[in-house]
């Protein structure tokens, strides 16, 4: 290779590599602030903390942030339809390049990169340049004579890009403005930081059918159509309309990339997709819900504690009960602590993820909500969420915080009965028996609604069987009440043995009344049993202990 | 940040930084001549090397698997006192798997972590006691953890970002380090993850001394700020015993500085080094070492001694003795707890105890709220106790089946790595 064009690669290689820092713009200003308070603030107070799933918590919120990082550093998808290519690269990359990069910087062949991702997007102005994301997250922009050397010595030399760049993103004239594109290399880095968050970024994803595979297709979170060409067997077919039915995932089949392409080009439709305010909030709730279970679980003592204390029955006890109280307040005051400093780092992140979204003119409210993912499902747990944390945790505005919620929803998603249900049980109003008939029929597999379903199943005149199936269907660890409500539902079939083993589960969770009905229903308990449900405060179990003692 | 000027050199654009004059650096590129950069080729094909790719497989998925679905979630269930603790002990095993390069250059070694601020004079200090010649003007931008460590035949070594060993001759060091920046602006420690430098004169045989990127820059932007931050930290936590420097101009440890030790989590005693000593009289050095130690006395942090130390002369000029000390007592130290087997071995301890701990004042809870249950003549009075003494059973209940839960996958854990040390001799 000549030197002179050695020395071309090493300056665009240097200016790549640049770590020094640039001037930021607002929104990134704005979001170092933002993952500064969760790095620095939320994670460490969460992870001091007993909440239950911290660690799914951290998880969700770390990735969250990366989420977000993507589209500020490629501004450009924001409220476009992200349209996934992947690219088994030979056969494919010319096609990609005449239809979608601007002549002057296709080559004849390594126009696009073999191992890191490329935004292609619409051309807003002249000045507009390609931009690489170098390693130190920083946008770097290249010249198109820079960016076809580089990429030309990458593919001659066999230089792995990966090690200087997350991705490119280049502005094209044949590129509509509703859309962008994103080119996935059969040979892309899948540890590339942002890479997840790439495919999570992904509306459309057009694959050649033998390429296609739903071990892969499954980690694009928010895929809302499939594109797939080429020649499929009946038996990959089948597999894939059933994977794609059930992910929600509308599927269509074309004979040609080109096809797709033409089709894609005549459709104008944007997606809004950076809109994460309810998102955020939505897994901030998980742990205010945790803490609202907690709260009623020390608060439920203290009713017993308070009491015990009008008979002073003697010194011994009433010191025992004296000190209960004590720590029952103890625990109760700490929870409230933690309650009210994590309170107050959340609102501070949801104030500034609000200004960030500012900066590109994006009001997240009822008219301007995210449709790239799922928002119907997030919201509906949303609401779901602070119906039941504000019966614990009021607030100022509560009640209008959850109108204001609910009409959102309804604007947006409809399903007015169902949200009057919700509100109206948290208000206390009378509820309608056609909206609790439409609450009761709803098909969805969140499981605050079935738990809800469970809270109201008296107003929803749920059998036992009705019960016990909306459990079976948690998909979460049960709580004590649904063990319970399983052992009566096997006790009304005579599955004594299954039953007494949920009752007694249910007891050890503090399900007081499963012990009384293991004693009420006439089971055959053993003698070690009927000590553990006296151990456990069963009244009646304690009397024949204590009958049997009597007795000799 | 200094400022960095380009200037001409040769027909080349050179950086120089705003403490250097167009002399200096005519005498610094001139005095030996570098094939990297003399021969841009061979510079490219350098760059080359450090970025290939392997398509291994990640040998650390299994674990990962077991410690994020199994044993954390158990965990958040136990609430235990520690149980912070050992989350981090848990990730920081984690990533030590993911850096099985690093672990095998290591081996047996124990890990000194130097840190400090930029100007605290990390590598003049290294440099004093390792007799090693790094680099002592590295730019954050170009700064790599580094690790000296004791062998026979001098040589330097690479762990990439893809956790590629490979070999850097002199030139290929410097131009790594150094010399490349300052003629491409083009800085390598996001391609190279580690350095271990080889070198006879270092005395300590069982340590590797780690020296990480300053984490700190007054006017550096927030975001620059916290990646180095960041950087300096993750290096850190891995070292098993850490020595803090502090630049004595400054006077005193300075709260970032304080702020920064107590987020690494070091489980031993820390010595903390006034670098630049000869800058000072030793009455204000004596002050500032009686100070540090009051602060840090205040702040319960485990101290093994603080010392003022001049790096150019290599003589301690107050706390003779002190630092020698605590170099010997790390190289014969026999804790092993730098190998994986045993850091998971003693979780399991950890866990152990902290559970045999909860057990005994449950039970014994569960004794003294019997004694008055017998004895009442009025069980509905003292109806809270009951309930008590109820919901401290299924306390120990739930303690003892998640109890169980959480040994066996601490087992599974162990017996993975093993499997991975069997697969690795």
């Amino acid at each position: 290779m000549k030197t002179d064009k050695i020395n071309d690669v090493l300056i665009v290689l240097s200016k790549i590599m640049d770590e020094k820092c640039k001037e930021e713009s607002i929104a990134e200003q704005l979001f170092d602030e933002f993952e500064y308070i969760v790095n620095e603030k939320l994670i460490p107070l969460i992870g001091k903390s007993f909440c239950k799933n911290k660690y799914q918590f951290i998880e969700s919120i770390s990735n969250l942030c990366k989420d977000i990082s993507l589209y500020l550093y490629f501004p450009s998808i924001i409220n476009t339809a992200v349209i996934g290519i992947y690219n088994p690269q030979k056969f494919t990359d010319k096609l990609l390049c005449h239809r979608l990069i601007e002549d002057s910087l296709v080559l004849d062949e390594a126009s696009l990169s073999a191992s890191v991702f490329t935004m292609i997007h619409a051309r807003l102005n002249q000045d507009q340049q390609i931009q690489c994301l170098n390693l130190s997250e920083k946008n770097v922009a290249l010249t198109n004579g820079g960016y076809r050397e580089l990429l030309n010595y990458a593919k001659t030399e066999k230089l792995d890009l990966a090690g200087v760049s997350f991705g490119f993103s280049i502005p094209s004239e044949k590129v509509n403005t509703k859309q962008s594109y994103v080119v996935i290399p059969e040979n892309i880095d899948v540890q590339n930081k942002y890479y997840v968050s790439m495919i999570h970024a992904v509306d459309i994803l057009i694959v050649q059918t033998k390429e296609c595979n739903i071990d892969a297709i499954k980690n694009y979170k928010y895929l809302s159509k499939l594109f797939l060409y080429g020649k499929i067997s009946k038996k990959s077919k089948k597999k894939i309309d059933k994977y794609c039915k059930r992910a929600e995932i509308d599927i269509n089949y074309f004979n040609s990339l080109s096809e797709i392409l033409d089709e894609l080009s005549a459709n104008q439709e944007s997606i809004t997709n950076f809109c994460y305010k309810y998102d955020l909030e939505n897994i901030f709730y998980d742990i205010l819900l945790d803490l609202s279970v907690r709260k009623t679980a020390l608060e439920k003592p203290l009713i017993d504690i308070n009491d015990n204390l009008l008979f002073r029955e003697d010194e011994e006890s009433y010191k025992i009960v004296k000190n209960l109280q004590k720590e029952y307040c103890e625990k109760i005051d700490n929870l409230m602590n933690f309650y009210t400093e994590y309170r107050n780092i959340c609102e501070k992140l949801i104030q500034l993820i609000e200004q960030i979204q500012e900066c590109f003119d994006i009001k997240e409210d009822g008219t301007y909500i995210n449709k790239h993912i799922p928002m119907d499902k997030i919201l509906f747990d949303f609401i779901l969420k602070s119906s039941e944390i504000y019966k614990v945790f009021p607030e100022l505005d509560s009640k209008g915080k959850l109108r204001n919620d609910c009409k959102i929803y309804k604007q947006d998603f409809g399903k007015d009965a169902i949200i009057n249900v919700i509100l109206n049980d948290f208000m206390g109003d009378e509820q309608s028996i056609s909206d609790l008939e439409k609450f009761e029929k709803l098909q969805s597999d969140s499981i605050f609604y079935k738990r809800k379903k469970l809270k109201l199943w008296d107003k929803l005149l749920l059998e036992s069987a009705d019960c016990a199936e909306i459990i079976y269907s948690i998909n979460d660890s049960l709580t004590g009440v649904e063990k319970r409500i399983l052992g009566e539902h096997y006790l009304k079939f005579d599955v004594t043995s299954t039953a007494k083993g949920y009752l007694l589960d249910a007891l050890r969770m503090g399900e007081e009344d499963a012990g009384n009905i293991i004693m009420d229903s006439l089971m055959d308990i053993t003698e070690q049993e009927r000590r553990l449900l006296a151990d456990y405060g069963v009244k009646e179990a304690a009397f024949q202990i204590a009958e049997g003692l009597y007795n000799g | 940040m200094q400022k960095i000027f380009y200037v001409n050199w040769r027909d080349k654009s050179v950086a120089l930084f705003e403490d250097e004059s167009i002399d200096d650096l005519e005498m610094e590129l001139s005095q030996d001549t570098n094939k990297y950069l003399d021969n841009p080729e061979s510079g490219l094909e350098l760059i080359k090397r450090t970025l290939f790719r392997n398509s291994e497989k990640n040998v650390c998925t299994k674990f990962d698997t077991i410690i994020s679905e199994k044993i954390f979630p158990v965990l958040s269930e136990l609430e235990l006192e520690n149980e912070l603790e050992i989350y981090q002990t848990l990730i920081k095993i984690s990533k030590q798997i993911k850096e099985q390069q690093k672990i095998n250059l290591l081996e047996g070694k124990k890990i000194l972590g130097v840190g400090g601020q930029f100007s605290a004079g990390k590598s003049c200090f290294i440099n004093s006691i390792t007799n090693a010649k790094l680099p002592v003007d590295q730019r954050p931008t170009t700064s790599i953890a580094t690790y000296i460590i004791y062998a026979e035949t001098p040589k330097n070594l690479a762990i990439t970002l893809y956790n590629n060993v490979i070999g850097l001759d002199d030139y290929a060091m410097d131009a790594i380090t150094h010399k490349f920046y300052k003629q491409y602006q083009l800085g390598f420690s996001k391609l190279i993850k580690n350095l271990v430098v080889h070198t006879p004169d270092f005395q300590y045989p069982n340590i590797a001394i780690l020296d990480t990127p300053g984490y700190s820059k007054a006017d550096m932007p927030k975001k620059e700020e916290n990646q180095d931050k960041g950087m300096a930290r993750e290096q850190l936590k891995a070292a098993d015993y850490l020595i803090w420097l502090a630049d004595s101009e400054n006077g005193l440890l300075v709260e970032p500085d304080l702020e920064f030790i107590s987020s690494l989590n070091v489980n031993s005693e820390i010595l903390i080094v006034f670098t630049k000593a000869s800058l000072k009289t030793e009455e204000d050095l004596e002050k500032i070492i009686q100070n540090t130690k009051n602060t840090l006395e205040n702040r319960n942090m485990k101290i093994y001694g603080v010392i003022a130390y001049d790096s150019p002369s290599k003589e301690t000029v107050i706390g003779k003795g002190i630092l020698e000390q605590f170099l010997d007592m790390i190289n014969n130290s026999m804790d092993d707890s730098s190998d994986i087997t045993e850091q998971i071995r003693n979780i399991n301890i950890l866990l152990e105890n902290q559970l045999e701990l909860q057990r005994s004042q449950l039970q014994d809870k569960i004794k003294s709220l019997e004694e008055i249950l017998i004895q009442t003549s009025n069980i509905e009075h003292i109806s809270a106790i009951v309930k008590e003494y109820s919901k401290c059973q299924s306390t120990m209940h739930l303690l003892n089946e998640n109890g169980k839960k959480l040994m066996n996958n601490m087992m599974e854990l162990q017996s993975i790595t093993q499997e991975m040390k069997g697969v690795q001799q």
